[in-house]
């Protein structure tokens, strides 16, 4: 289920008589006079309720000999709030997309043929960077100061400063002269 | 005439009073919609008053005034049941709902201006 849906669905069931009519359609399969008989509104009213109900899916139709029945979706009714909850927002993957298409570009424009270019001076620039050039550390492997240097001298000959700035950005983590990626 | 006119809208006012308070009472029950729906049939007894004053308006002598307030009260309601129509013939069950609601109030109207004319 989308967020989208979700909360129209939950926007449908903030109403007493759609509860009442899904109370009902629990029991069985009803027709709209029924429901109205029962709920005690009228059935315009009822078909009102049970088109908004049906426009999220919580109820489905069937046409019988003389009258539309009423259903219950269990579909809709067997997802627990919980897995609602654990769906990964729209919002945030399109957060995440956008974040990714800045990162690219920043990328680009600092690194040329492999080479960076320049240390940002921007530090959320510069932490794209460090993450891009610390994907030449194999991860959980122990680097010395100097093969760290060699790698990163492979990106800039400014080393020093990389090592330092991947060290407080808390990329890489070091620990008696020895250095691993975090 | 004027005793008329106070009756008549006397009658409208405790009219839409109560189905404002019926709406007001469906929305803390939890039906919202339904509590719309009751709001829109409470404007109409404003129109109402309107038609009232505007046919009181544009004639000179009572014969006049109770046949042009009869024609818009019959030519206006026409629309909403037009609409009615419409919304039947298309299974709009929300609009359905929202022109019965007005036609229910113009039915009690009516009845209520054929007793005082």
């Amino acid at each position: 289920m989308t967020e989208q849906s979700a909360i129209a669905l939950f926007k449908c069931l903030a109403d007493k008589s759609r509860i009442q009519i899904l109370k009902s359609l629990v029991t069985e399969d009803m027709y709209v006079e029924r429901l109205a008989e029962r709920i005690g509104i009228t059935p315009a009213t009822v078909s009102f309720h049970l088109k908004k109900l049906e426009d999220v899916g919580a109820v489905k139709s069937q046409r019988d000999q003389y009258y539309t029945m009423y259903s219950i979706n269990p579909e809709i009714f067997n997802v627990t709030i919980l897995d609602i909850l654990k769906e990964e927002s729209e919002e945030l993957a399109l957060q995440k997309e956008r974040d990714e298409i800045y990162r690219k570009k920043v990328i680009d424009s600092f690194f040329r043929y492999g080479k960076l270019k320049s240390i940002p001076s921007q530090r959320k620039k510069e932490r794209i960077v460090l993450e891009e050039i610390a994907k030449a550390f194999e991860p959980g492997r122990e680097y010395t100061e100097k093969e760290i240097n060699l790698l990163i001298a492979d990106f800039h000959d400014d080393f020093c400063t990389i090592r330092r700035d991947m060290i407080s950005e808390g990329i890489l983590t070091r620990d008696k002269m020895m250095y691993r990626k975090l | 005439m004027n005793e008329l006119e106070k009756d008549f809208f006397a009658f409208l006012d405790m009219r839409k009073q109560q189905t404002l308070e019926e709406a007001s009472a469906l929305a803390s029950d939890g039906r919202r919609d339904e509590s719309n729906v009751l709001k829109a049939k409470a404007n109409i007894y404003d129109i109402f008053k309107a038609l009232w004053s505007a046919s009181k308006k544009t004639t000179k002598d009572t014969e006049s005034f109770k046949e042009t307030l009869l024609k818009k009260a019959t030519v206006i309601p026409a629309q909403w049941e037009a609409s009615l129509a419409a919304a039947k013939k298309n299974a709009d069950a929300g609009k359905i709902l929202i022109e019965e609601a007005k036609l229910s109030a113009v039915s009690e109207i009516m009845e209520k201006l054929h007793e005082l004319l």
